[in-house]
């Protein structure tokens, strides 16, 4: 595919990202309903014109608690990746520049959280700890903050012996420089691109624990746990489900064509 | 081999040690406390006596390390302790689900394995096709969809809708919907692994020759290409068993299939710290297990990983 192509793609999957990055983030300031108040003489409306997704067990508006709650959904998200992997690759060039005792003990605990089924631990981890945000964003970070400990221990690998790298250690550069001035511009570019293509999965990952009760408490409207409060009515009122469904989708796929075109643009060079 | 043989049982204990205390750590985590909780739970009244008197029984006073010995001397002699809520023992409870778990796991990798391999394949080999077109749009539509939304579209449609299925489950007929949204979730990933890799095997030299050779594509596909692809697939396909595993927690809970993962998100509300901490273990074993067992097949069934290995 041509260069100018890719990069077409790019940006149309970038603006429809920050589209929803404002839509979830600027459009709470502006619903037509308020998304936590409840009116019974309302519920169950199906999708109408004043009500475009229609209300829920309680009256209150879906549409305006959709927008209220994709906020949650990406902000966890993003905690996630951002923890972990500051997390996970800073124990990574650890382990693959220093190596010896210190590589020995990081890949040891690498193997040692590698053995559980990842959704295991973390269904385990915010079990224990208790349902809130805090715990579920916590349990997450302790399923993936492997991938990026193993993928950075095996770039630095890579690079350790590299001349530059010798080079600016034989003229004397402290190792905090030599990390911050040599080795983190190279290997940032892998990180960063394995990050976007795993935020999906995070937030599909977070979306199941709140849908299991490990993650945001009521009444929040966070969109795996507004799913699983509205499964008794599903005969009902199947497009709580439905819309819910269809928010966590649509922001999922973003992410995944979004990391796919910069995958794309990094491997056509 | 004797050496290779020991090695690996070395490594095994070592990670045994560390999914235990992984798992003990776990409940040192908790906030609540165990002798607070088993107390509220049996319904007697929480003093400072009757709390001490409890946290002794459980043996709660004792330093870290010794709880984790005994816990661990009880894991390795089959006694994981007492369910909170249950009073019934924690290995009783999981032996007893486990079963229904590894059933439904196993049709469905069945189911998932019928359903990818051919579609992959057709659309590797007939490449930016129609149907190759019309897979990618499926397969991107199912691996953005979470499983549980997915779960109730199958409910929705087959059991409210059509009446094709009972709501809730009745004996065997039960595991056909819970098995088929698992296997769909999980397919729309696999399709695509196994259209990637045929199309990279495709590009190998030996592809070439055989080709040079005036062997047809179909022949070169099907005798040569993808027997070469079987050990990399089963790999995939035993670690997909252990995010089976996970993933079942959710299914389960939503078709009411008794099985692990239903009893650990129960035990979740509960606050039944020993079973959880079993659940944990339990899985990690059994996906050590299934690592392990696939390791040994991949060898057999491939003679360059097997030199491989003699090699070392």
């Amino acid at each position: 595919m041509s260069k100018s192509k890719i990069n077409k793609k790019l940006g149309f999957r970038l603006g429809f990202l920050i589209a929803l990055f404002f839509l979830f983030f600027i459009g709470p300031f502006f619903l037509p309903h308020e998304p936590f108040e409840t009116n019974i003489s309302q519920a169950f409306l199906p999708p109408s014109s004043q009500h475009i997704f229609g209300t829920d067990n309680l009256g209150r508006c879906i549409f305006c608690r959709i927008i209220a709650g994709g906020k949650i959904s990406v902000f966890t998200s993003l905690a996630v990746m951002t923890l972990s992997s500051v997390i996970g690759s800073i124990l990574g060039i650890i382990a693959g520049y220093y190596g010896g005792i210190w590589d020995k003990i990081i890949s040891d605990i690498i193997t040692v959280f590698q053995a559980f089924p990842s959704f295991v631990l973390a269904i385990a981890i915010a079990g224990i700890l208790g349902q809130s945000i805090k715990n579920a964003i916590i349990a997450l970070c302790a399923v993936y903050w492997i991938t990026y400990a193993k993928l950075s221990r095996s770039l630095v690998q890579q690079i350790r012996s590299d001349n530059y790298i010798k080079a600016a250690w034989l003229c004397g550069a402290p190792p905090t420089s030599i990390f911050f001035k040599y080795i983190l511009p190279s290997i940032i570019g892998s990180l960063f691109i394995t990050v976007v293509l795993d935020i999906g999965s995070v937030i599909l990952s977070m979306a199941g624990l709140s849908f299991l009760g490990l993650g945001a408490v009521r009444p929040t409207a966070e969109w795996g746990a507004v799913i699983s409060e509205s499964r008794n009515f599903m005969q009902q009122a199947p497009w709580i489900i439905g819309f819910n469904g269809l928010a966590l989708f649509l922001v999922v796929i973003g992410f995944n064509l979004f990391g796919e075109a910069m995958d794309e643009k990094i491997n056509c060079k | 081999m004797l050496k290779q043989i020991s090695k690996k049982v070395i490594h095994a204990a070592f990670l045994l040690l560390g999914i235990t205390l992984v798992s003990f750590t776990l409940s040192y985590l908790s906030p609540g406390d165990p002798a607070q909780i088993q107390l509220s739970q049996s319904g007697m009244r929480v003093n400072p006596e009757t709390l001490a008197r409890m946290q002794t029984e459980l043996g709660l006073d004792r330093p870290m390390l010794v709880q984790y010995l005994s816990w661990l001397k009880g894991i390795l002699t089959g006694n994981m302790g007492f369910s909170y809520k249950s009073k019934k023992s924690v290995a009783l409870l999981l032996s007893s689900a486990l079963p229904n778990t590894l059933l439904l796991t196993i049709f469905s990798l069945l189911l998932m394995i019928i359903i990818s391999t051919p579609i992959g394949v057709i659309c590797a080999y007939k490449k930016e096709g129609i149907f190759d077109h019309i897979i990618r749009v499926l397969t991107y539509l199912f691996s953005s969809l979470p499983s549980f939304f997915i779960s109730l579209v199958m409910l929705y449609i087959f059991a409210l809708q059509l009446h094709w299925v009972p709501v809730l489950p009745s004996g065997l007929s039960g595991i056909i919907l819970p098995a088929l949204t698992m296997s769909l979730c999980l397919s729309a990933w696999y399709i695509r692994q196994i259209r990637s890799m045929i199309l990279k095997e495709m590009e190998k030299k030996y592809v070439i020759g055989l080709t040079a050779k005036g062997f047809s594509d179909h022949t070169i596909l099907f005798q040569h290409v993808l027997k070469n692809c079987m050990a990399p697939l089963i790999t995939l396909f035993s670690m997909s068993f252990g995010s089976m595993l996970g993933g079942s927690a959710i299914i389960e809970s939503i078709f009411v299939w008794n099985g692990v993962g239903k009893l650990a998100v129960d035990s979740i509300s509960a606050r039944d710290y020993p079973v959880i901490q079993g659940y944990v273990v339990w899985m990690a074993i059994l996906f050590l297990l299934i690592n392990f067992s696939v390791e040994i097949l991949c060898q057999i069934i491939d003679p360059r990983i097997r030199r491989e290995g003699l090699a070392k």
